[in-house]
């Protein structure tokens, strides 16, 4: 009788014990799952998969169209409009894109984003160039995400359904829940 | 929610030192408050139980002057303030003195045997607090400020405790913090010590600050120990074509303590050198360019033999070195001399003629460049810059429909920078200089090296009987050719890359015309907007 009195404190200090590991295993876990790419995007038809970084994710299609991902992390704390004014300024101010279209675009997740499409010219050539930013609080900074789609003027009809498609199923990973 | 003074502020109304305002005020909080009533008692009985009459201070006052003796070798002014508040009786006064300064609680002096005489006043901490420390603890307190609610609450503490005063009360609420601070101060000191003595790097850089950085920053006068040793390092090199001396490292002076840091540095522009033992820099002094020239060293170390050098400018790597001037100073047959044979006795050589220093070769650099701009045609702009590049001598290495590569004469580098730069809007511009002079001559004297090896093996081989010595004669002359060759492979693409410069541009269209510059050059304010568009969607491919 006394043995089985003095063995179970133990047998709970042993059950604590696990359970501490157990959790301490879990939160490397979840750590290690976090360290993946800042965002969950799907590959549109039609494009190929070709970059894959952290921050970064790129597609191009045979006619080199190209569709590009990124991620930012800034410590300046705005809006999504303030963002997207700061944006619309730069690229037709300063680099004279011009501004063709532009309204909300929202993710099957409800995430909340802007959507640009700019008409510029390389090489005599005219393209569309496709932006769309979201904006995700974080708990030390901002994250923001800019997908960016350049094909040729010609090809932009083809080729913007599918990275619409692709966009709405855009997932970030930061941010808090994951 | 109430608010109740605190302690200080209950403390400074019992001096009547609080404003009017204030003190009308907190009767009337004491009005209605019982537990700040009761704090104020509390104080105000502690005070009565500490503090003497005023007619009885100058009986104690006698009392404990009389006590303490006679002696004042002391310097500092002292006066007894009699109107002073007083916060304890005076039971005795010997040993040692403190004295703190109540409003800040760090200041503390002790005077170990000091005698007090009635009229004095000590103030060597701007005012504040006395406690006079006896054989019965604290003995007597006096507080020329207002601020005076720490000695309070040590006072009604030690009340409470029917101890009377005690001098661990007042530590407790005067030196609690100052000890604290004073731990994290000596903790501190403790690791900096350690650090500093067990890290090799920082010890190194420590000896090296204290034995050559003493005075000037860099000219500082000292000798070589007569008796020491030199070693480690880089071998000396001396080129007898032009003269100079090249290559170096740092050297170790060892004189019998530790070891100190040198660096001796060559190819480096403006070195002064001055004869040591004489340490008359205005006659003896030379400024070279590039590397020190051997020949002059030697002209001028007759009567030294020791030289030093220093630098005009601080340099990368700074500092000052140290040259045994008649030990390097070898003979023109040779081409090397160790930093380990300066040791020897061997005399100096006499030179045949001091180069001048513009005879001495230039430094040696590796320019690139790189641009990326907004153009309103890339096309027109790319045709223009493709005949400006023939234009500058230059020729171009890569070209695709946006981007070229183009290599031009070092000597036309900067006006081509500039030239490009007025293609159009520049969005990024890089350039950069590498300066390879020592790699450059590294590259030469061990080609110089191998050859003499393959001329001696050459020579070894006519003498040779044996098969067995002729084939191992043969493998070693086939591996140094290779050697040869692929150095002097390296030797070519480092001229190669000094004698023309690399740039690369990078055109970029803009929809519209430009608009006029705004004033941060058309760049937003937040880095990672200047990171999205077309330019960069291309460039990530």
């Amino acid at each position: 009788m006394s043995s089985e009195r003095s063995e179970s404190p133990r047998s709970i200090k042993r059950i604590a014990r696990i359970a501490v590991i157990a959790v301490a295993c879990l939160l490397i876990g979840v750590l290690c799952l976090r360290r993946g790419r800042a965002f969950q995007v799907a590959t549109p038809d039609s494009f190929a998969k070709v970059k894959s970084a952290k921050s970064l994710y790129g597609a191009l299609t045979p006619q080199e169209d190209k569709l590009v991902v990124r991620h930012f992390s800034v410590r300046e704390k705005q809006t999504l409009v303030f963002w997207t004014d700061s944006l619309r300024n730069h690229l037709v101010e300063d680099l004279g894109y011009t501004l063709k279209e532009e309204g909300e675009f929202t993710t099957d997740a409800s995430l909340a984003g802007h959507r640009f499409l700019f008409e510029i010219s390389i090489g005599d050539v005219p393209y569309c160039y496709e932006l769309v930013v979201f904006v995700k609080q974080g708990w030390f900074q901002q994250h923001i995400y800019a997908a960016e789609l350049l094909c040729a003027k010609k090809n932009f009809e083809k080729r913007a359904p599918a990275v619409e498609t692709a966009l709405k199923q855009f997932r970030p990973r930061h941010g808090w829940p994951l | 929610m109430i608010f109740h003074p605190s302690t200080k502020k209950v403390s400074r109304y019992l001096d009547g030192v609080l404003s009017e305002a204030t003190t009308r005020s907190f009767e009337a909080h004491l009005a209605k408050c019982p537990a700040c009533r009761r704090k104020v008692e509390v104080l105000r009985s502690a005070a009565r139980v500490c503090c003497p009459p005023k007619q009885r201070l100058e009986a104690v006052s006698q009392n404990v002057m009389a006590r303490v003796g006679q002696a004042d070798s002391l310097s500092y002014e002292k006066r007894w303030n009699t109107d002073a508040p007083i916060l304890a009786e005076i039971r005795s006064v010997e040993g040692t003195v403190f004295i703190r300064n109540a409003a800040n609680e760090k200041s503390i002096e002790a005077f170990p045997g000091c005698a007090l005489r009635q009229g004095d006043r000590l103030e060597p901490v701007g005012g504040g607090s006395v406690a006079v420390e006896g054989e019965n603890g604290v003995a007597c307190l006096v507080t020329e400020t207002a601020d005076v609610s720490s000695l309070y609450q040590g006072a009604a503490q030690a009340s409470r405790g029917g101890a009377g005063i005690s001098w661990a009360a007042i530590r407790k609420q005067l030196g609690a913090r100052s000890v604290l601070a004073s731990s994290a101060v000596a903790l501190t000191v403790v690791a900096v010590a350690v650090i500093v003595v067990f890290d090799p790097f920082i010890r190194e850089q420590w000896n090296y600050q204290a034995a050559y950085l003493p005075n000037q920053r860099h000219t500082p006068e000292m000798a070589l120990p007569s008796n020491g040793t030199v070693s480690g390092g880089l071998e000396m090199m001396y080129d007898p074509t032009n003269g100079t001396v090249s290559g170096g490292d740092i050297w170790r002076v060892k004189d019998g303590g530790a070891p100190r840091l040198a660096p001796i540095i060559s190819c480096i522009p403006d070195i002064i050198i001055s004869d040591a033992d004489q340490k008359s820099a205005d006659r003896n002094l030379f400024i070279f360019e590039n590397a020190l020239n051997l020949d002059e060293l030697v002209r001028d170390d007759t009567a030294a033999s020791l030289l030093k050098w220093s630098f005009v400018e601080p340099t990368p790597r700074g500092g000052v070195g140290w040259l045994l001037g008649s030990t390097v100073a070898v003979s023109e047959s040779t081409t090397k001399a160790s930093p380990s044979t300066a040791a020897s006795k061997s005399p100096a050589p006499t030179p045949k003629t001091a180069p001048s220093a513009s005879t001495t070769e230039k430094r040696l650099v590796i320019y690139t460049a790189q641009f990326s701009i907004l153009v309103g045609s890339v096309a027109d702009s790319m045709k223009d810059l493709l005949q400006k590049i023939e234009k500058w001598n230059g020729y171009v290495q890569t070209a695709d429909l946006q981007r070229v590569t183009f290599r031009v004469p070092a000597a036309n580098f900067n006006r081509v920078v500039e030239e490009v730069s007025q293609l159009g809007v520049v969005t990024n511009k890089q350039v950069q200089a590498q300066d390879v002079t020592r790699q450059y001559m590294d590259l030469q004297l061990r080609i110089e090296v191998a050859e003499t090896s393959r001329k001696r093996l050459l020579a070894l081989l006519e003498e040779a009987d044996k098969t067995e010595d002729l084939l191992k004669i043969e493998n070693e002359i086939r591996r140094l050719t290779e050697e040869i060759e692929r150095l002097k492979g390296e030797l070519r693409t480092v001229a190669d890359q000094v004698v023309y410069s690399t740039i690369a541009v990078d055109l970029t269209a803009k929809a519209a015309e430009a608009k006029p510059a705004r004033p941060r050059g058309g760049r937003s304010y937040f880095a990672w907007i200047n990171q999205i568009g077309a330019e960069h969607v291309i460039r990530t491919f």
